[in-house]
């Protein structure tokens, strides 16, 4: 019976440790786990940070460009044209009278189309008034007038424009990326695509210059530079969008894939037509 | 000594009640209440032995496992929840009918498949915890700590359950292995007491990896 009574003794204490154990792995794990997640949300805040300056910092560099402009272009022309239009005018003879309103006239008509041009570049009237892509064509049509790119753009599913606030931020970003295309990639053509698939939407840009491939990418956005392309990144996460880049299977251009979730609207404007 | 201790676990409720709302730590109460009664009766009242147990082994079974419904959040767990209660049922009528059988006044069949079915459900408890971890610390849950309980109260009992199968009545009488079961007892309901006694859930600020306190159901 004292073998019985051992036998119990021992059975228990070694199911006790065996709970125990499995009490401390749980506890420890779950730390671990609790920890790793942690420290991976730290970094997330971190990236959202590096993108917030860097969305500050471009709007500031905007509005410098703006400045400047408005102050070493537009301001010297109507003071130019106000010195023609001075009180001594009355006293002049009417030819010379004519001529000075007439040069006045001429500079203010310059100083409306350099506001125009202003105006245009912060938010392109084509891109308003017809949408993505003539705003895309259009701007494929100024950089084709130089003659060395050839460019191209294609929407095979548009018949839903997006909202307009979501367009102007495709295509900002569209604009980033031929901006540092032609900047930094030297191709002969930039192609753009537009497709749907499911609930999804995708823009591509192919192009045979040097490119950025997705590990590139990362590494930049999370880096102190590469503000363009953080701009890029906080615009798209704006929209739920993801970006990917990459060779394409021929090894002989890039690919850059814009990948947004479809809007509610269309999808139910889609279904509709169905 | 063991039933004092589930005496001072009612009233340890009764002080922390407000702590205490919520529907599961109600149903250990009342585990705690009906265990503390049935000692008391089974000391004055000369019922028989084998059959007060089953009936309080069916009880506990009930209640753990309405807990552990309660705290599951997998359907699947749920459901295999409800599926092994029916064929702990099927035992404990097999281990009543066999009761001749043996000599045992102890229903040593349904309280080992009681034990190893809390076991069970225990570590499918903590694997859920595991697999969809909260940002949280495990021990800051009131559950956790009664899901220890139990876990620490059947594996400490497990061996000695199924041990008296091998024991005859009068050895259990004679030496005192129900020490073992007592001490189990206490165990566990000084973990139950904890359970009572965590304020509310402790959530992580993840600025500072310093806790502090949140209104956490």
């Amino acid at each position: 019976m004292d073998k019985i009574w051992y036998l119990i003794l021992f059975g228990t204490i070694g199911m006790l440790s065996l709970t125990l154990g499995l009490i401390v792995f749980i506890i420890f794990h779950q730390r671990r786990v609790i920890r790793y997640q942690l420290t991976l949300q730290k970094m997330e805040e971190e990236q959202q940070s590096i993108l917030l300056s860097a969305s500050i910092r471009l709007q500031e560099e905007e509005r410098q460009r703006l400045a400047a402009d408005l102050h070493d272009d537009a301001g010297p022309l109507l003071a130019t044209a106000r010195l023609y239009l001075n009180e001594n005018l009355v006293t002049l003879d009417k030819s010379s009278q004519l001529q000075h309103i007439s040069a006045a006239k001429s500079i203010i008509d310059d100083t409306i189309h350099l506001i125009r041009n202003i105006s245009h570049s912060l938010m392109p009237p084509t891109l308003k008034n017809f949408g993505l892509e003539s705003a895309v064509n259009d701007l494929f049509h100024k950089i084709a007038g130089a003659g060395t790119i050839n460019t191209s753009c294609r929407f095979h599913d548009y018949n839903n424009r997006l909202k307009m606030e979501h367009e102007q931020i495709v295509f900002r970003v569209i604009q980033e990326l031929i901006n540092n295309i032609l900047k930094h990639s030297n191709p002969s053509f930039i192609h753009v695509t537009q497709n749907t698939n499911g609930e999804k939407f995708f823009i591509r840009l192919h192009h045979d210059g040097l490119g950025l491939m997705q590990t590139d990418f990362d590494r930049l956005t999370k880096s102190s530079g590469g503000l363009g392309l953080k701009n890029i990144s906080s615009r798209l996460r704006v929209l739920f969008g993801k970006i990917l880049f990459e060779k394409d299977i021929s090894e002989t251009y890039y690919k850059i894939t814009i990948e947004l979730p479809k809007e509610e609207e269309n999808i139910l404007l889609e279904k509709v037509k169905i | 000594m063991s039933t004092f201790s589930t005496l001072l676990l009612i009233i340890f409720f009764l002080i922390f009640f407000k702590r205490n709302t919520d529907k599961k730590f109600w149903v250990i109460f009342l585990y705690t209440v009906l265990s503390y009664v049935s000692d008391r009766l089974l000391s004055i009242l000369k019922l028989d032995r084998f059959y007060s147990f089953s009936v309080f082994t069916l009880i506990e079974f009930t209640i753990f496992s309405y807990f552990f419904y309660l705290s599951y959040k997998e359907k699947s767990f749920k459901w295999l929840l409800i599926s092994c209660y029916p064929v702990f049922c099927a035992v404990l009528v097999y281990s009543i009918i066999n009761k001749y059988k043996s000599n045992n006044d102890f229903d040593y069949l349904s309280s080992s498949f009681e034990a190893i079915l809390i076991i069970i459900f225990s570590i499918l408890f903590f694997y859920e915890q595991l697999k969809n971890p909260e940002v949280t610390f495990i021990y800051a849950s009131k559950s956790f700590w009664i899901i220890v309980a139990m876990l620490v109260y059947m594996s400490a009992t497990l061996f000695l359950f199924i041990s008296t199968s091998m024991l005859s009545s009068s050895f259990q009488k004679t030496i005192d292995v129900w020490l073992i079961n007592n001490g189990a007892n206490i165990i566990k309901n000084i973990f139950i007491a904890i359970a009572f006694y965590k304020p509310l859930k402790l959530a992580i600020d993840s600025s500072s990896y310093k806790l502090k306190d949140e209104k956490v159901a």
